[in-house]
């Protein structure tokens, strides 16, 4: 690193910058002589003014070559702080439309679990799917009871129904057992046989 | 070219470059080249010591460089200096690649081979010593001196080009004309350096 010049060394190089010795005035020749010889400072101007035609004067330099265009993206070219600024603000708009993917991809959380509330109190039930049966009568086809008696009829046949509800399990277990025996020996057989016939009787 | 009103060689070096900046012309950007060219070949032959070949492709690589950063530039300022501060950026980037090693040539050697007394040989050793005192310097100083001494450049327009204050540029002159001129004492076995008394 150069040091700066003090007064007397930056008026010395003005001088030699610019004035041969016998340019220089009485005074100046009377302040370059405290600091040089007279050969020295003249040694130095020789050296400035040879310096300009030291090196000959090349011949023409080649014609340019331009390349052609659109090597590069859509044929422009943009600095490379712009493209910076750009990938930055791109990545800012992914994490920002989408804050939670670690969430949803399952990335591992090593925090720990922690619960913000001890009590959750329901207000409102939402039930995501809703099944509703429509009952549709036909009129046409209903039958209607015709008298009192057919009335006491089928109360009596709800009455036999709910008595023997019990049973129904039973029947079921013998449905389901294997086939193989025959009418006699079956018992589903005998059973409803039997029922059958005690309903006639009543 | 519709673009161009009047003849080409009639406009300035800015406003080809703005030329050069709106429309990307190929036509401003050789102008510019047919301009400066010639003057830039000289300067990186001196600045790096090469041959023409090699100083032809450093002039061809800083013109595509100015088209690739013409966005650098600004208006306000002369092309001309910024095109020199690009130059001498290349040559310090080349310098610091590859570091110049100067060719010494032994004063007394020199000597040897010159007739006493003969005034065109007398002058073509001391060009030849003068020479290897610039190759010599380090590159900072190297640099202004060629700048001021050989291409003509004011110390404002060095400043800039080497992005240093007035100041440095001064300082960066005086310590190279030092070193040089303690190279060519052997030049003149009569000098005697009473250099910088006050120092």
């Amino acid at each position: 690193m150069d040091k700066h010049l003090n007064n007397n060394e930056e008026r010395l190089f003005d001088l030699l910058d610019q004035k041969d010795f016998d340019q220089l005035t009485a005074a100046e020749k009377a302040f370059v002589e405290t600091h040089f010889s007279q050969a020295e400072y003249r040694l130095q101007r020789q050296m400035i003014s040879e310096s300009a035609s030291l090196y000959e004067t090349p011949s023409e330099a080649q014609p340019l070559v331009i390349p052609a265009k659109g090597n590069s993206f859509i044929g422009i070219t943009i600095p490379l702080y712009q493209a910076l600024i750009g990938i930055a603000a791109t990545i800012t708009l992914f994490l920002s439309i989408w804050p939670d993917q670690d969430e949803k991809t399952g990335a591992p959380n090593n925090k720990p679990a922690l619960s913000r509330t001890d009590t959750i109190i329901q207000t409102k039930i939402i039930r995501d799917t809703v099944i509703r049966y429509k009952n549709y009568r036909n009129h046409e086809h209903t039958v209607q009871p015709r008298s009192a008696s057919d009335e006491q009829f089928l109360a009596a046949q709800m009455r036999f129904l709910e008595a023997n509800a019990l049973e129904l399990p039973d029947i079921v277990e013998e449905l389901n057992r294997p086939a193989g025996n025959s009418l006699s020996n079956d018992p589903t057989s005998e059973r409803l046989l039997k029922s059958t016939y005690q309903s006639d009787a009543k | 070219m519709g673009i161009f009103h009047k003849h080409i060689a009639q406009y300035t070096d800015e406003e080809l470059m703005k030329e050069v900046i709106r429309n990307h012309s190929s036509l401003a950007i050789t102008e510019l080249h047919r301009r400066y060219s010639r003057k830039l070949l000289g300067y990186f032959i001196k600045m790096l010591q090469r041959d023409e070949d090699t100083a032809n492709d450093f002039v061809q690589e800083l013109f595509l460089r100015i088209l690739e950063k013409k966005h650098l530039y600004d208006p306000e300022k002369r092309f001309y200096t910024w095109l020199f501060t690009i130059a001498s950026n290349m040559c310090k980037t080349a310098y610091r690649r590859s570091p110049i090693v100067a060719l010494s040539h032994d004063a007394h050697e020199l000597q040897r081979h010159t007739v006493h007394g003969d005034d065109l040989a007398e002058k073509n050793r001391f060009k030849a010593l003068l020479k290897e005192s610039l190759d010599q310097l380090e590159h900072h100083h190297k640099t202004v001196f060629v700048l001021r001494y050989m291409e003509q450049f004011s110390l404002n327009e060095i400043a800039d080009i080497t992005e240093t204050s007035l100041g440095t540029v001064k300082s960066r002159l005086f310590y190279a004309t030092k070193k040089m001129t303690e190279h060519l004492k052997a030049f003149d076995p009569t000098y005697e350096s009473t250099f910088f008394k006050l120092n």
